[in-house]
């Protein structure tokens, strides 16, 4: 009487556990290449495919660069609010907001500068193949026309672009 | 002949355990009467049961129910890697590119 009672169970049960099983080896190796690398630099270690010696390699250029990319954001962030008090202030573009925007413009071109060399100094801390794709995909994604190109999802594309 | 009736007597017996065939018959209405969703839950669970008394019914549905526990864990784990990758892609753009995180404010 009890069997029929038994083996749905069992089956619930059995359902449960291909599951848990299935999910937890599947997303295994991606916990624990979060918990190891930190999410910034995961992406990089899977997606480039980069041994440990590779990956070490970039991890210290990215630890580097890191107080660099900070400072210029901050300079980017005064000079971005600058320029907005000014055309709040303001009905036309006087003197000193063409001054400021050329400032910003040349600081803007400056903190490309240094990204760049960064994606360069990176690239050539991979296998070459890879730090050409890296190449192309980091041009793609920070030094697009527009702003939009910053977008993860665009960026994926030109990843695959990138791959062919 | 209201007045015929009033005045008819019955004196035949009732027939052997009356009271107890009508309330039985009372009884077989209400349940005829039972929901045909009850009625289907019934029968399903009848069936059930004849499934997995039968060892290939019962073998078949715990295969099933291993291959749909499988799937959805497949599923829900291309779900997790893609989500992970797309936003380890973006912490590293951002992480890198300070007019990004400028203009991102």
């Amino acid at each position: 009487m009890r069997r029929p009672w038994v083996i749905t169970v069992l089956g619930l049960l059995l359902a449960a556990g291909s599951f848990g099983v299935l999910y937890a080896n599947r997303t295994a190796a991606y916990r624990e290449l979060e918990q190891t690398c930190g999410p910034e630099l995961a992406w990089i270690k899977k997606e480039f495919r980069l041994n440990d010696a590779d990956f070490e390699r970039v991890r210290v250029l990215h630890e580097a660069y890191k107080p660099v990319c900070a400072e210029y954001c901050q300079r980017m962030d005064e000079k971005n609010r600058e320029v907005a008090q000014l055309l709040e202030r303001s009905t036309n573009v006087t003197e000193e907001i063409q001054k400021a925007l050329n400032d910003t413009a040349q600081l803007r071109a400056q903190c490309h500068s240094e990204m760049l060399k960064h994606f360069f100094q990176v690239s050539q801390a991979m296998p070459p193949d890879q730090g050409r794709r890296y190449l192309a995909w980091m041009r793609s994604q920070t030094l697009g026309s527009t702003h939009e190109s910053m977008l993860p999802q665009v960026g994926s594309h030109a990843l695959e672009e990138g791959t062919r | 002949m209201s007045e015929l009736l009033r005045t008819w007597r019955v004196d035949a017996p009732l027939p052997l355990r009356f009271e107890e065939r009508v309330w039985r018959r009372i009884s077989q209405e209400q349940e005829s009467r039972a929901s045909v969703w009850s009625e289907w839950l019934g029968e399903l669970y009848v069936r059930w049961r004849a499934l997995l008394m039968r060892p290939a019914g019962a073998t078949a549905y715990l295969l099933a129910l291993l291959v749909v526990g499988g799937g959805l864990g497949y599923w829900q784990s291309e779900h997790y890697t893609s989500e992970a990758e797309a936003g380890w892609r973006g912490a590293y753009v951002r992480s890198v590119n300070p007019t990004a995180i400028s203009f991102s404010k």
